[in-house]
């Protein structure tokens, strides 16, 4: 979630709301210091805190299963994406203040550690969230669903190598669920598309058109195809190629268009614009994992907490 | 460059891709997974464990006095009850305490005093914060749960009840005109016309002199002078070097006769007659107050009762001492007795050198028989009189040391009271020498054994430590030569430098000095009954915490 200039005045509430809360809580539990013993999680101030920070804890749990369940209508997403931001962070000085600022014991140890790095970590994402998405935006124009990337460059793949086949001669009739379809049109040119379903419905897109009849002496095409670009565009940048890099890329493609004939140049652009598109979708997937990997720790520490947060309150209360 | 538009690579894509979630979402499903099945199984195993966990669940480490019960959780709590049911979230809900029940069974913990409000008196939780990690101190409890009280005492006291006490809030000084702040000074400097309460003529000045001489022309007090061979070498042990001749003035300290230990005495238990050894020379004595003063460790070296001292060139008279601890009618009785053994023993006696009856021979009759009875019953009654006169009235024995009352009201005690033929109406004045100054306050001076005892009884000091002679030594028995707070506040202050010197720095809080328990009867020590445990329990059911 972006706390922008443009949205700050949706943030503006809860920021004052949290900032004011945060204060009212300190005052009250400093003004509980009898020394040298901070007032702890069985003190007024202490144990109201401690049933806050436990209830914020909840309703923070709660967005993984409003976000499931969409068809809730109790408030907006977005409303309770920035309630989950601004409450946790609420819920920082009110757990410290109820802990007395003191470790304890074993269990209370693991429950301020979790709820910590809970944070630390939900900071961290909501920090990169302010980053990456516009970086995203601005460096990969090719964005496309991140979990579609390997699969979209699948298609490229095969589309590319019917290109290239169609160029070098090598080209052979298919059809496949794809639908890939060869369509001669007057002016020898090839049109490579995708056939796309949706329920009864079926459509067709239309993609580059390229010279029908090969082209004589193409056939470091078809060599560089194979070595460099398939690879390529199969792994991505896990492959290692020179390809992954944009300066190289050009430079690889300059030097092929002097080994094949300037008919075949055309056919060498649509592989370089694919490469590229590979490499923004290499960049995408960086930068999605970056965006998502910080989950990994947020969720399962969180589920954790909320567990042994349930196990610290049924023994505090009993040994209170 | 002519490769896919947006829309085109939407193609691609198929309708139903979100039903199916990347790696990224499966790992973060697993992760949480994993996460819900490590955090349930840590809690199986804890469970399993021989404490059932409940170490894991503790709040914290107990003091190492409660680690027996570390994992014994109902040895202390009241399951659902809280610990302090006068502050927090206990009183909030009106719910009692009922974990005292549990620290009692232990020990009892007796009220402070009879006059505090019971219902304002907080429980044993309240102040005995545990879980604190095991070098926590129990019973050092925070100032403010004294303040809570002494900062305003008449608040805190039950009707109709005057208490002697003052408002406290800090240990320092307090301002002047202040009733309320600080700490005022010790109740021995504000009582008017305050003095030592001790009944027992001492001169500091005159016992640290060497030789105990105060004029020029004065003879001093040397080894020689102490009669007693034992008590002489112990005495000439502890003299300065090259000071140990027979013929060397006696050089008194401190040390002399305040000591914390009895090992250091240099007494042996012969030298103490039928006194009981154990009591006066107690093991292992914790070192905090001085040990008493008792006449026949460090008085009677000096000042033997000697009424009589034998002489070579009559030997007929014996020595006389005269025992110690008797009141002036016993002693009467003891005189008598004593002479008239010596008469019939034939044994002189320097108080009869103006008449010695005959006395007369066994089984041979003669002449006037009851007047020679009367004429030595006469004689006898005599050297009671002048022994009676010598003791009471001389400055060598008796009235040397001690202060004496008659039973006559408003009687003026004088040598008329001494009389022939009959028990002189006087009695000896308990010496009350206070073995411990601040009743309601604790000091250990074996924690201060390294600061010099000038430092805080400087007026027992005949010379300053430039050799010139103290313009504040103590002549009088009624000084008072313990330190004010002002001498305390020299360490027991906050840490700080005042014109290029530290001061301060040791602890200055309440439970430094004071104790809360069994405040009634500040003479008693932890071993007091009043302190025991409800009852006594076996081992096993000491260990579990319960009955």
């Amino acid at each position: 979630m972006l706390i922008d200039g443009k949205n700050w005045a949706l943030h503006r509430p809860w920021f004052y709301a949290c900032l004011v809360a945060s204060v009212l809580a300190g005052v009250w539990y400093f003004a509980s210091y009898v020394p040298p013993n901070w007032p702890g999680g069985s003190s007024k101030a202490g144990f109201t805190f401690g049933i806050l920070g436990g209830l914020i804890c909840i309703f923070e749990m709660l967005l993984w299963w409003r976000k499931k369940v969409r068809t809730w209508r109790i408030g907006r997403t977005q409303v309770w994406l920035r309630a989950h931001i601004w409450l946790g962070l609420l819920s920082v000085p009110l757990l410290v203040f109820h802990s007395g600022f003191r470790f304890g014991g074993t269990l209370s140890t693991v429950l301020m550690s979790l709820f910590l790095i809970v944070i630390v970590s939900g900071v961290w994402g909501l920090a990169l969230q302010q980053y990456l998405p516009s970086k995203m935006l601005h460096d990969v124009p090719s964005e496309t669903i991140f979990s579609q990337i390997d699969n979209l460059s699948g298609q490229v793949l095969r589309d590319a190598e019917r290109l290239v086949r169609a160029t070098c001669g090598t080209l052979v009739e298919e059809e496949g669920p794809t639908g890939v379809e060869e369509q001669q049109e007057p002016g020898a040119y090839l049109t490579i598309g995708a056939i796309r379903s949706a329920g009864q419905v079926q459509g067709k897109v239309l993609q580059t058109r390229v010279p029908a009849a090969p082209v004589e002496g193409a056939e470091a095409l078809q060599y560089f195809f194979d070595q460099s670009v398939a690879p390529y565009l199969q792994e991505g940048a896990a492959s290692g190629s020179l390809l992954a890099q944009a300066n190289r890329s050009a430079v690889i493609f300059e030097e092929i268009k002097t080994h094949v004939p300037p008919e075949a140049h055309e056919a060498v652009d649509a592989l370089a614009g694919w490469c590229e598109q590979r490499r923004q979708l290499d960049l995408q997937a960086r930068i999605h994992f970056w965006l998502h990997n910080w989950l990994w720790v947020h969720l399962p520490l969180a589920v954790a907490l909320i567990v042994l947060m349930f196990v610290h309150t049924w023994v505090a209360i009993q040994y209170w | 460059m002519a490769y896919e538009t947006g829309k085109q690579r939407a193609a691609r894509v198929p309708l139903d891709y979100f039903k199916h979630p990347d790696w990224l979402q499966r790992w973060k499903l697993r992760f949480t997974g994993l996460a819900l099945v490590f955090t349930l199984a840590w809690l199986a195993i804890g469970w399993v464990r021989s404490d059932q966990g409940r170490y894991r669940y503790s709040r914290g480490p107990v003091a190492a006095v409660h680690g027996a019960w570390e994992t014994e959780c109902q040895a202390c709590h009241v399951s659902f009850m809280p610990m302090d049911s006068k502050e927090g979230m206990g009183h909030l809900l009106g719910l009692r305490s009922e974990s005292d029940t549990r620290c009692v069974v232990c020990h009892k913990g007796p009220e402070h005093h009879a006059s505090q409000i019971t219902e304002q008196t907080p429980g044993c939780g309240h102040c005995h914060r545990d879980h604190r990690g095991v070098d926590a101190k129990l019973a050092r409890v925070a100032d403010g749960d004294c303040t809570l009280c002494h900062g305003n005492l008449t608040k805190h006291v039950k009707a109709g009840v005057q208490t002697e006490y003052q408002n406290v809030s800090l240990f320092e000084a307090r301002p002047a005109g202040s009733t309320s702040l600080g700490h005022p000074n010790f109740k021995v400097f504000r009582e008017p016309n305050s003095a030592d309460p001790g009944m027992l003529r001492l001169n500091h000045k005159r016992h640290m002199t060497p030789g105990m001489v105060l004029t020029a022309d004065g003879k001093a007090f040397t080894l020689a002078d102490i009669k007693d061979s034992a008590e002489r070498e112990r005495y000439r042990l502890q003299q300065p070097e090259g000071q140990r001749a027979d013929s060397s003035p006696v050089h008194l300290d401190c040390v002399s006769c305040h000591r914390l230990d009895s090992g250091n005495f240099g007494i042996k238990p012969d030298m103490l007659g039928n006194l009981p050894t154990q009591p006066l020379l107690p093991p292992r004595a914790p070192g905090a107050y001085m040990l008493p003063i008792v006449y026949d460790m460090q008085c009677k070296a000096c000042h033997p009762l000697d009424l009589e001292r034998a002489k070579p060139d009559n030997p007929k008279v014996a020595s006389l001492t005269l025992p110690h601890r008797l009141q002036p009618q016993d002693m009467h009785g003891w005189l008598t007795k004593t002479f008239e053994n010596r008469y019939l023993k034939g044994e002189g006696s320097n108080l009869l050198d103006k008449f010695v009856p005959v006395r007369p021979i066994p089984g041979k009759a003669m002449t006037e028989p009851s007047k020679l009875t009367a004429l030595a019953k006469d004689a006898i009654a005599n050297q009671v009189y002048e022994s009676e006169k010598a003791m009471y009235w001389n400055a060598k024995l008796c009235g040397e040391c001690h202060h004496f009352d008659t039973t006559k009201p408003g009687g003026k005690v004088d040598p008329a009271l001494v009389k022939l033929g009959t028990a002189p109406d006087l009695r000896v004045r308990p010496t009350a020498v206070p073995v411990i100054w601040y009743q309601h306050a604790s000091f250990n001076h074996a924690a201060h054994r390294s600061v010099d005892c000038r430092q805080c009884h400087a007026k027992a000091y005949p010379f300053l430590p430039d050799g010139k002679a103290n313009p504040t030594v103590s002549e009088k028995t009624g000084d008072i030569m313990v330190p004010d707070i002002e001498n305390c506040l020299q360490c027991h202050a906050p840490r700080s430098h005042a014109g290029g010197q530290p001061r301060g720095g040791a602890r200055f809080d309440c439970a430094e000095c004071h104790r809360y328990h069994n405040g009634d009867n500040p003479m008693q020590g932890i071993g007091a009954t009043a302190q025991d445990a409800k009852k006594k329990r076996t081992i096993q059911q000491v260990l579990q915490g319960n009955d």
